[in-house]
């Protein structure tokens, strides 16, 4: 079964509640846009049973790490002056919209650049804001009563990559680093971007001991814009002592999102030993 | 499981190559009624009364979650009741990971396997001579996939 469907089903079958919940699903995971067509879209699917008021904005951001390895996006309103932005000349239509009970919307997104834009990678973060209509909040207010509710509303960011003209992208991996404690093998993977554009890729990470017999491995998703420095956790249980591998593979395989639109790289490769006593 | 399965026959319908991912908003965060003078206080982990916030569809991704949170609530004519959120009034649960507590003033990252719920609490503070009506406010979570 292909990924997309793989994940299509985990939805279904792990979401019913959602069925009835306000807020919108948001396809795909992100969006990009090449300079010949200028254009792209979204779409959107109202799951609840209420119609739901929709925004569609744009901000600025990429993933960083901290010092422990913590990854997080900070999104700006604008980006800062030298930062390869497209968030200025991005348009999205229609810009605020309500979705009734059980219904899709497209929302097109345009781009304006300015003349000479030199060839490379722009970015931004589409921020999609849904808003169910407002509940009431139980009691009556001649009662005396003091009754007290807080509705919710929620913002979905996803990525947005505009490219012009012939672009690369790669990676170089620093020795990863690994420690072991509380039944977890926690490694990093200092990495720092090569070529014009940012490396969209997939992070395996496995530990094996001594024999190549797996101990645990994740796979996650990756953006990297300039630097980045993960933290993973792996859950590994109780090691014996001896000696064990954690074996680090990059690489732009990513199933989520369309061929074309990952740029292809050599896959990197490295490995850290660590000791158990 | 009908509503699923046209969820299900939707997503199904969009076009190729198009994964989606959902935060929604599932359970209000609802005090009901307090009592003048007297703080009130909904756990996180409250099973009916906590704010409670889905993120589905993705397998596993990395993701930033930000609260814009009130200090205030509004009532009637212009009347205000303060309201908290503590370093633990939030939650963070998968299928993998236990109710989780962390501080929802400062955004939080996780990786969410498959999906993930957000639960919310928060301590509303009335004074002795909290003006009576409903007092209500706007709650906004951020989810940003990385």
């Amino acid at each position: 079964m292909k990924r997309t469907n793989r994940m299509l089903a985990a939805l279904l079958a792990l979401t019913p509640a959602a069925a009835v919940a306000q807020g919108v699903i948001v396809a795909p995971h992100a969006v990009f846009i090449d300079h010949a067509t200028r254009s792209g879209s979204i779409t959107l699917y109202n799951p609840g049973e209420n119609p739901v008021e929709v925004t569609v904005s744009f901000g600025f951001g990429y993933p960083t790490t901290d010092s422990a390895g913590s990854m997080s996006v900070e999104v700006a309103d604008s980006a800062p002056a030298n930062e390869p932005a497209a968030t200025a000349w991005l348009q999205a239509f229609p810009r605020r919209v309500t979705i009734g009970q059980q219904e899709r919307q497209t929302i097109r997104l345009l781009a304006s650049p300015p003349a000479g834009l030199p060839d490379g990678e722009y970015w931004a973060r589409l921020i999609v804001g849904a808003k169910g209509g407002q509940v009431p909040v139980a009691g009556t207010p001649d009662s005396g009563a003091i009754t007290v509710g807080l509705t919710l509303e929620v913002r979905t960011v996803i990525a947005v990559v505009y490219r012009k003209g012939s672009l690369s992208t790669g990676l170089t991996l620093a020795a990863p680093s690994a420690t072991y404690a509380n039944d977890t093998v926690a490694v990093r993977i200092p990495m720092t971007r090569t070529g014009t554009a940012a490396y969209v890729g997939t992070a395996r990470v496995r530990v094996v001991d001594a024999k190549g017999a797996l101990k645990g491995e994740d796979e996650r998703a990756l953006g990297v814009y300039y630097t980045l420095d993960p933290r993973v956790d792996i859950p590994v249980g109780p090691l014996a002592p001896g000696t064990y591998k954690v074996v680090v593979t990059l690489s732009t395989d990513r199933g989520d999102l369309p061929p074309k639109a990952v740029l292809p790289a050599l896959p990197a490769r490295d490995s850290v030993e660590f000791t158990v006593r | 499981m009908t509503r699923t399965l046209l969820l299900g026959l939707a997503l199904l319908a969009l076009p190729r190559a198009l994964p989606a991912q959902s935060v929604t908003g599932i359970r209000n965060l609802t005090f009901g009624t307090v009592i003048p003078g007297v703080p009130t206080t909904v756990l996180q982990n409250d099973a009916v009364r906590s704010g409670q916030f889905r993120i589905a569809g993705v397998i596993v991704r990395n993701v930033t979650i930000g609260f814009t949170l009130p200090t205030v609530m509004n009532g009637p004519l212009g009347a205000t009741m303060p309201i908290t959120f503590l370093n633990n009034s939030a939650g963070f649960t998968t299928v993998f990971q236990g109710n989780t507590p962390f501080n929802p003033n400062t955004p939080y990252n996780e990786t969410v396997w498959f999906n993930a719920t957000i639960t919310l609490g928060g301590r509303v503070n009335p004074t002795p001579t909290q003006r009576s009506g409903n007092y209500t406010a706007n709650i906004v979570m951020t989810v940003i996939f990385l």
